[in-house]
């Protein structure tokens, strides 16, 4: 600090002295190689003590793809340098870390069940991990700016509601597990919904940041609230009859109220009115009564939750075992957990992608648990910071509605499995295995780099008293 | 391999994992827990001053100072037909410029900021400055102590004429034409 | 927007502020109740990572853990099945644990916080642990001999030691086999349980503390007696209006005596004649002058409407908590809604037998760990003093002359003061009667009381009774305690 104000000092002797320049150092970027080594260090011996836990000894194979994972990474750090070097450190190194962890547990399982090559989850997810960070790379050298994204407002809106009608068309649609969400294209299937998400952000930050005027208009008092105006609320119903359609075709429950909270809070956050809060979570309170009364899975899903223990529940068809033996899992882990690769996690049903939380609460236990909350919990105050920095408005309307996603739905999955909320087909992001996920989250986290990229260019001039 | 060593292999982990989140937490806590407010001997009765300054219109650099009430000029024509600089009038760098293209100009105590100022009356994002259909306009961002335009709070986006003064913090600007 | 993202980040910060809590609430609050449901698995594979302790009367196991040389290491085995079966009950691998196998599973696996040391000399020493050993009370003489006296009765049989509340004998038929549901063999395990659970007869039930619960009967009239005598404004002497039915108020209920004829000869009948003759009436007017209240305290006092564990744990005996005045009739000879378990019947007679002072009963002498270090080890502890120690001598005195000139002469042991009372319960229209005995007696060391139930008329319908069925069983108990 004292040789900065030398530095000013002589500047200001200068006959017409300027603010001093941004700085063009890498300082951000060094400091995410070193939490990103750090990562790897940490995701390595997660796999090695896995080894240890399942086998009893070290296997190069799986440590080796790993390795080559981070290689990509470190790639995507490269490119980041040259195309994006203010952009925030945090994100990939965290977003790396979940990633880790989730394949590690993954493996885990893999190993009880005997998974080998292209069968086992673990393969696959560490495949979908290079394509996302090609995708990664992808985004950073095409969108050099975001804000040209806002030109295309009404084409992201499209492109979200034709991805999520995919699986409804007869041929390539396909109903897994009693919710249609996926698409079939050969040997790959795609959960289309999950890159819905990210149109759908830019769909509304790109609609709300010129709309906010005549949405934020309020109109006359209900309630003692000043409620928006009759003619403005078109947007909000059209949502939330999108968001019931895909409850009601493709019974995804945990998608819908994604999409309904992801534009309830953008829309709040844009016009800075309660009263489309409020209104809101009324159209949420009656889609779920609708949905409880006339939609026989929902009405299943609200039993195996506040009822979870009734034995009847636990051992009918599609009842609440499953939550039921996530918990087990969770309380066998206890504290400090059974340690990596000793728990018995593949009891629970679907441990690798639904429940990997419960697994790796089984075998990290709730020091483990907290950690990862913690990394989660890093990772969307990193995002919101984006808005809060409020250098322009759709960038930061933008970044919150991506924050706010990864929380909504570590919200709705983390305390489904927990029995805060009923449980919803929604998946862990960067965690669980699955690969339209894995895909999607990384290509949030590339749009939060660049926008935080955008944000802090050109800052940095300081002025000292 | 023995329960011993397996149950030393779990502790490590757990704490390999803590230790991870703190490095993290480590590499960013300036932006977590604020920007550290430099204060030199003299930064409470320079900042007296300053204030003063700002309240009697004037500047301590009297050569470059302009009216506060003097006729405004929209800043309407643009940054292609003249270059515009955002200059402070009153505080510790008075006389220092920035030039301002179309980019918004962000200004705050955050090191995000596009003008960081460190000083107490400046909350970590306080105000914007944003080219809008031929006028630069300015917003606060929710700061504790308020911009002042002319010496009035302002509480919506409002268009900045050149040469009018803009408080933040103890810090004046005013934009003027090259 | 900055305003609003404050906001909205407080949302994000109680949402994840939600998940700590929640994620505390599962993986440390409530680990050890659900660790404790059956249906939690992952408990019951780790248990069988270590050899089970044993379960021991009487110094020889009753079940005990063998090398079994499969995949589980150890194989549950139960030398004497049918006679332990209820208490010891079972340790299954896929229908979770019963009787003392569930209420110290911790305990047997190893993994009670109490075993801590264990479990860290296992860890550094890498042997793996060992569960504790529990011993009994019970007393493997007795034991047999009510399982004898039984035969093929449905029924209970207990014994209490009076003095410390010791259970030396706990027998309940049918009973059935544990080793076929401890068996490795999923399918077989299956099959036996879903035999045993859809047999009429209840077999898995230990029915001394719990099941299907009876109508006390005429053994009722011991609570009803005390509370009479507790009040102050009886004696043993005072008389009653002795006519052969008795319409009870407000109702078009006829009641009658057990023969259809007076108590004794006389126009009254003394409380100590109707105790010993065991008649109905008599003590319908007595319980209706009472009041339900005075009767509701009494019957608390000695158990009913708690339920505790010994470690197991004992179903309440209910006494309905408001009775209007034709039902306190009825419940005064233990009809209507009243319900008893054996073991609380036992402790009328065990309260009435040891002046005054119930003990807690229990059924677990000691537990041991592995190295021979004991973990807790029996010690007497006071339940309640429901009556005062004139009350209990006079009932004691009355009860003698039960067994000596009265309705439960067949208890009769020659040369040993035996107390009783018998009861024949009513079920309803056309059900069997639940007979019933309960009763004490001595030698120099310890006074122990005793509860016969037979279930279902002991196959006899309406025409058995507690004197016929119930007293010659207790009698052959009795006799193996007191080493006859």
């Amino acid at each position: 600090m004292a040789e900065l104000s030398l530095a000013q000092a002589e500047l200001h002797t200068g006959e017409i002295p300027k603010l001093r320049a941004p700085r063009t150092s890498q300082r951000l970027r060094n400091i995410e190689l070193g939490l990103l080594c750090s990562a790897f260090t940490l995701t390595t011996l997660a796999i090695m003590f896995v080894q240890f836990g399942v086998v009893g000894r070290v296997d190069i194979h799986p440590l080796g793809l790993w390795t080559l994972v981070f290689g990509l990474t470190l790639v995507v750090h490269v490119i980041l340098r040259m195309v994006a070097p203010q952009a925030d450190p945090l994100f990939i190194p965290l977003a790396f870390t979940l990633n880790g962890l989730g394949i590690a547990e993954i493996y885990r399982i893999d190993l009880y069940a005997q998974s080998l090559g292209w069968d086992a989850l673990a393969t696959k997810q560490l495949a979908w991990t290079a394509l996302a960070l090609g995708c990664v790379a992808a985004v950073l050298l095409i969108v050099r700016d975001h804000r040209a994204l806002q030109r295309y407002t009404y084409t992201f809106g499209l492109v979200a509601v034709v991805l999520l009608l995919l699986p409804a068309v007869p041929l390539i649609g396909q109903e897994i597990s009693g919710a249609r969400v996926w698409i079939h294209l050969g040997p790959l299937s795609f959960q289309p919904g999950e890159i819905a998400k990210i149109a759908l952000a830019v769909f509304f930050a790109g609609y709300l940041v010129s709309h906010r005027e005549s949405l934020s208009v309020v109109g006359r008092k209900f309630l003692g609230i000043r409620m928006p105006r009759g003619r403005d609320l078109g947007p909000i119903i059209a949502v939330w009859i999108l968001s019931m359609l895909v409850i009601v075709i493709q019974k995804d429950l945990g998608t819908g109220l994604l999409f309904f909270g992801l534009f309830l809070v953008m829309l709040y956050v844009a016009t800075a009115r309660v009263s489309w809060v409020v209104l809101g979570v009324s159209l949420i309170l009656l889609g779920g009564a609708l949905a409880n009364q006339f939609l026989g899975y929902v009405h299943d899903r609200f039993a195996n939750w506040y009822d979870a223990f009734n034995p009847a529940i636990y051992n009918a068809e599609g009842g609440s075992y499953q939550v039921v033996q996530g918990i087990f899992g969770l309380a066998h882990g206890g504290l400090l957990g059974t340690g990596l690769g000793r728990g018995m996690p593949y009891i629970t049903p679907v441990s690798q992608s639904d429940y990997i939380i419960s697994s790796l609460g089984e075998e990290l236990g709730l020091a483990g648990i907290f950690a990862i909350l913690c990394i989660y919990v890093l990772f969307i105050a990193r995002g919101l910071r984006i808005g809060f920095s409020g250098h322009d408005d759709f960038g930061g309307l933008l970044a919150v509605g991506l924050s706010f996603v990864v929380a909504l739905q570590c919200f709705i999955v983390i305390g489904g499995i927990t029995r805060l909320l009923p449980l919803t087909g929604l998946t862990t992001p960067f965690l669980a295995a699955g690969g339209s996920s894995l895909v999607a989250n990384w290509i949030i986290v590339a749009l939060l780099l660049r926008i935080s990229d955008a944000n802090r260019r050109g800052s940095g001039r300081v002025i000292a008293q | 391999m023995s329960e011993l060593t397996l149950l030393i292999f779990k502790v490590a982990f757990l704490i390999a994992l803590w230790v991870f989140v703190f490095f993290v937490v480590a590499a960013v806590r300036r932006d977590l827990f604020g920007e550290r407010v430099t204060k030199l001997g003299t930064a409470a009765t320079k900042q007296a001053r300053d204030i003063a300054a700002v309240f009697v219109g004037g500047s301590r650099d009297s050569a470059s100072s302009p009216t506060p009430q003097s006729p405004a000029v929209t800043a309407a024509s643009g940054p292609l037909g003249r270059a515009l600089e955002l200059v402070i009038v009153s505080g510790t760098r008075v006389g220092d410029r920035l030039a301002l293209t179309t980019e918004p100009v962000s200004i705050g105590r955050s090191s995000d900021s596009t003008v960081v100022i460190r000083d107490d009356f400046t909350s970590s994002h306080h105000a914007r400055l944003e080219y809008r259909s031929g006028s630069w306009v300015v917003s606060d961002l929710g700061s504790t102590n308020g911009t002042f335009l002319s010496g009035k709070r302002i509480s919506a986006p409002t268009v900045i004429q050149l040469d009018q003064p803009l408080t933040i913090g103890a810090t004046t600007f005013a934009i003027r034409a090259v | 927007m900055n305003r609003e993202l404050k906001r909205l980040s407080v949302v994000i910060a109680v949402m994840f502020l939600a998940l700590f809590v929640v994620t505390t609430y599962i993986q440390v609050v409530a680990v050890d109740s659900l660790s404790a449901d059956g249906r939690n698995t992952r408990v019951l594979f780790d248990s069988y990572k270590t050899q089970r302790g044993s379960i021991r009367v009487d110094g020889s196991p009753v079940a005990i853990s063998l090398p079994s040389g499969d995949e589980y290491s150890f194989q549950r085995t139960y030398p004497d099945p049918f006679v332990y079966a209820q208490t010891t009950g079972f340790y299954s691998l896929n229908h979770g644990v019963m009787g003392i196998e569930g209420a110290l599973n911790s305990f047997l696996s190893g993994t009670d916080n109490a075993q801590f040391l264990d479990q860290l000399n296992a860890l550094l020493t890498g042997k793996p642990i060992s569960g504790a050993t529990v011993d009994l009370t019970l007393s493997a003489r007795v034991q047999q001999a009510a399982w004898d006296a039984l035969g093929t009765f449905t029924g209970a049989v207990t014994v209490l030691e009076v003095d410390t509340g010791k259970i030396v004998a706990m027998a309940s038929t049918p009973s059935y086999d544990p080793n076929s549901l401890s068996s490795h063999d999923e399918n077989s395990v299956i099959q036996s349980y879903e035999r045993l659970v859809a047999d009429p007869s209840n077999p898995l039930t230990n029915r001394v503390i719990d099941g299907r619960m009876n109508p006390p009967g005429s053994t009722f009239k011991l609570v009803v007696a005390a509370a009479a005598l507790e009040s102050g404004k009886y004696t043993p002497e005072s008389t009653f209006p002795n006519p052969s039915e008795l319409l009870l108020p407000q109702t078009t209920v006829l009641i009658h005596n057990s023969d259809g004829k007076t108590c004794g000869p006389g126009d009254v009948v003394t409380m100590r004649d109707a105790l010993r003759l065991s008649c109905n009436i008599p003590f319908a007017e007595l319980g209706m002058e009472l009041g339900s209240k005075a009767l509701l305290t009494q019957a608390e006092k000695f158990g009913f409407n708690t339920s505790f564990t010994i470690p197991m744990s004992v179903e309440a005996s209910s006494f309905p908590l408001v009775l209007d005045t034709p039902q306190t009739g009825l419940a005064s000879f233990g009809q209507f809604d009243v319900r008893a378990t054996p073991l609380q019947i036992a402790m009328l007679s065990a309260a009435i037998a040891n002046g005054g002072v119930l003990m807690t009963p229990n059924v677990v002498e000691s537990i041991t760990s592995s190295d021979l270090k004991p973990i807790s080890t029996f010690t007497p502890r006071e339940f309640s003093r429901p009556i005062s120690p004139s009350t209990a001598a006079t009932l004691r005195d009355m009860m003698i002359g039960d067994v000596a000139n009265g309705a439960a002469s067949n208890a009769k042991i020659s040369g040993v003061d035996v107390g009783g009372k018998t009861g024949t319960a009513e079920n309803g229209e056309d059900q069997p009667y639940s007979l019933w005995f309960t009763g004490f007696a001595g030698n120099d060391a310890h006074t122990y009381a005793v509860t016969v139930l037979i279930e279902d008329g002991g196959g006899m319908g309406q025409n058995g009774y507690g004197n016929l069925l119930a007293a010659p069983i207790a009698k052959k108990v009795l006799e193996a305690v007191l080493n006859k």
